[in-house]
C-alpha cells in the first residue's frame, strides 16, 4: 500500500445540508468534551480537526457520524468498565435497592409504619458503619499495607475478640425468643441487635487475612455462641465459607483446619439446640410475599440480592478464585440468600426482610472486602 | 482465563501504514482512504493502541488558518509488536505449507 502525496484540500463540494450538519455534530461533540476528562476529549477534537480537510460535505458528515459514535461508545464502555471495577460501591448501590425495595413490600402489606421506618433507619446507619469500618480496616492496616507499615494489626485482632465475646455473651444473658437469646436489648429504646449476623461475617474475614491466634479465638467463641443459640443456618454457612477458602488457598494454613473441626462441631451442637421459629411474614416470607405480589418483583429481588454479593466486577472470576476476603463474603450472604431462597422454614433473606442486624453486617463485610489491597499469598 | 488475541486484521493494516510511514506522523482521515478502515473503527482502534503505548499522538501546526490536526505514529513498542507479529505470522505460514506438503499433521513427537 503506499501512502498519497498530501495537498492540501482547495474546494469544497457537496450540500448545505451535510455541512450545516456536520458542523452542528462538531459543536455538539465539543461542548461534550468539556465535561469529559482530557484523554478522552482529544479524541473528539481529533475528529472535529479532520473535517476541516475533507472537501466533500457529504463524505465529512460521513466521517463525522461514524468517527463520533466509535469514540462515544469507546468511551462510554471505558467509563462502564471503570464504573463495574468499583465492587464496593456497586455492591452498596444493589444492596441499598433490595433494601428499600423489602420497605416497599413492608408498606403493601400494611406492616407497621414504624418497622419499615426502622428498615430505612438501619439502612443508613449500615452505610455509616461501612465508610468507618473502610477507614479503620485502612488505618488499622488488616491487609499490611506499605503506607501504614508500623500500625499493629493487634487491634484488628482485638476487635474479633471482643466480637466473639459478645456474641457469646448474648446466647448467654441475650434477649430470649422462643427459648433461643439472639438478641440484645438497646437500652429503653425497644431496638435489638442480633450481634451474631451483624459481625460474624466481618470477623470471619478479617480471622481469615490476619490467622493468629486472638482472632481465631474470638471466631471459636463466635462459634460456640452460635452453637448455644441454636442458629443452625449461620453456623453452617460460616463454616462453609472456612472450608472454602481453606479450598482455595494456596497453603495449608493447620490452625484454620482445626478451627473448621470445631465450626462443623458446633454446626452439630447448633443443630441439636435449635428451634423452629415461628414465621413472621414480613421476617422470613418477604421473597415469597414478593412471589406472591408479581413474579416479576419476586424475581428482581432474588438478582438484586445475588448482585450485592457478585456484582458483575471486572476481573471477578480472578477476584473469587484468589481473594480470601471475597470467597467468605460470598459464601456466607449466598448461603443465607440461598436457604430463603429454597424456602427453608424461618429464613430471612438478608436486606429484602425485615432486620437491621442483617443489614449492619452485610455492608461491614462489604466495607473489609473493598479495601483488600492484595490478593492471597 | 483470557485468551490473548492477537491484532485484528483493521489493526494490522493500520499498523502496516504507520510502519511504512514511520518516523512521521500520519492524520486521522488520511489513515481511512488508504486503509479503507472507517472512522468509526480507526479512532476506537487508535484510542486502544495509544493506551497499550503502541501509538504516540500528538496535535500538530495547520497551514491556512485551519484549527491544528491530531497525528499519529508507532512508538519503538508498536514497531516491535509488529515485528514480532509479522515473525508469528511467518513461522504459522511455514508450519501451514509443511502440513500442507506432507498431507497430514503431527502432534508432539513423533
Amino acid at each position: 500500500m503506499q501512502l498519497p502525496q498530501k495537498t492540501p484540500p482547495t474546494k469544497r463540494t457537496g450540500n448545505s445540508f451535510a455541512r450545516n450538519s456536520t458542523v452542528a455534530l462538531a459543536r455538539f461533540f465539543a461542548r461534550i468534551g468539556h465535561v469529559l476528562p482530557r484523554e478522552h476529549a482529544q479524541w473528539l477534537e481529533a475528529i472535529a480537526s479532520e473535517l476541516h480537510q475533507i472537501v466533500d460535505d457529504r463524505a465529512a458528515l460521513a466521517f463525522a457520524l461514524s468517527g463520533y459514535s466509535g469514540v462515544v461508545r469507546m468511551i462510554v464502555t471505558a467509563q462502564f468498565a471503570s464504573l463495574l471495577s468499583q465492587f464496593k460501591w456497586l455492591s452498596a448501590l444493589a444492596g441499598s435497592l433490595v433494601v428499600l425495595m423489602g420497605c416497599g413490600l413492608m408498606w403493601r402489606n400494611d406492616v407497621p409504619k414504624t418497622v419499615v421506618l426502622m428498615q430505612i433507619g438501619a439502612l443508613g446507619v449500615a452505610l455509616v458503619f461501612m465508610v468507618i469500618a473502610s477507614s479503620m480496616t485502612r488505618s488499622f492496616n488488616l491487609y499490611r499495607t506499605r503506607t501504614h507499615p508500623d500500625t499493629p494489626e493487634d487491634h484488628i485482632s482485638l476487635c474479633v475478640l471482643s466480637a466473639g465475646v459478645l456474641i457469646l455473651y448474648t446466647a448467654i444473658e441475650g434477649q430470649a425468643a422462643n427459648g433461643v437469646s439472639r438478641w440484645l436489648s438497646i437500652g429503653g429504646t425497644g431496638i435489638s441487635i442480633q450481634p451474631s449476623v451483624m459481625l460474624m461475617p466481618a470477623m470471619l474475614i478479617a480471622a481469615a487475612i490476619l490467622r493468629n491466634a486472638l482472632a481465631t479465638i474470638g471466631v471459636a467463641l463466635a462459634f460456640l455462641g452460635l452453637a448455644f443459640q441454636g442458629d443452625a443456618l449461620l453456623a453452617f454457612a460460616s463454616a462453609m465459607a472456612i472450608a472454602i477458602s481453606l479450598l482455595a488457598a494456596r497453603r495449608t494454613y493447620w490452625l484454620t483446619f482445626v478451627l473448621l473441626a470445631y465450626a462443623l462441631l458446633c454446626c452439630v451442637v447448633a443443630v441439636r439446640n435449635a428451634v423452629t421459629l415461628s414465621p413472621v411474614a414480613h421476617v422470613d416470607q418477604a421473597l415469597q410475599s414478593a412471589f406472591a405480589w408479581t413474579p416479576f418483583a419476586g424475581f428482581a429481588a432474588l438478582m438484586m440480592a445475588i448482585l450485592t454479593i457478585l456484582p458483575p466486577q471486572k476481573n471477578l472470576a480472578r477476584h473469587i478464585r484468589k481473594n480470601t476476603a471475597v470467597q467468605i463474603h460470598a459464601t456466607v450472604w449466598g448461603t443465607l440468600i440461598a436457604a430463603s431462597a429454597l424456602g427453608l422454614q424461618a429464613t430471612p433473606l438478608p436486606l429484602l426482610s425485615f432486620g437491621g442486624s442483617a443489614i449492619i453486617g452485610f455492608f461491614l463485610s462489604l466495607a473489609l472486602i473493598s479495601e483488600h489491597q492484595h490478593i492471597d499469598p | 482465563m483470557m485468551r490473548n488475541r492477537g491484532p485484528s486484521i483493521q489493526a494490522l493494516s493500520v499498523l502496516s501504514l504507520l510502519a511504512q510511514s514511520h518516523p512521521e506522523w500520519q492524520h486521522g482521515y488520511e489513515l481511512t482512504q488508504i486503509s479503507g478502515v472507517k472512522s468509526g473503527t480507526l479512532y476506537p482502534l487508535l484510542m486502544r493502541l495509544e493506551q497499550q503505548s503502541f501509538v504516540e499522538a500528538a496535535w500538530q501546526e495547520s497551514p491556512l488558518g485551519r484549527p491544528p490536526r491530531h497525528v499519529y505514529r508507532l512508538t519503538a513498542l508498536g514497531l516491535q509488536m509488529l515485528a514480532d507479529e509479522d515473525a508469528a505470522n511467518s513461522a504459522k505460514q511455514s508450519a501451514k505449507a509443511v502440513t500442507n506438503s506432507t498431507g497430514k499433521k503431527t502432534f508432539g513427537a513423533a
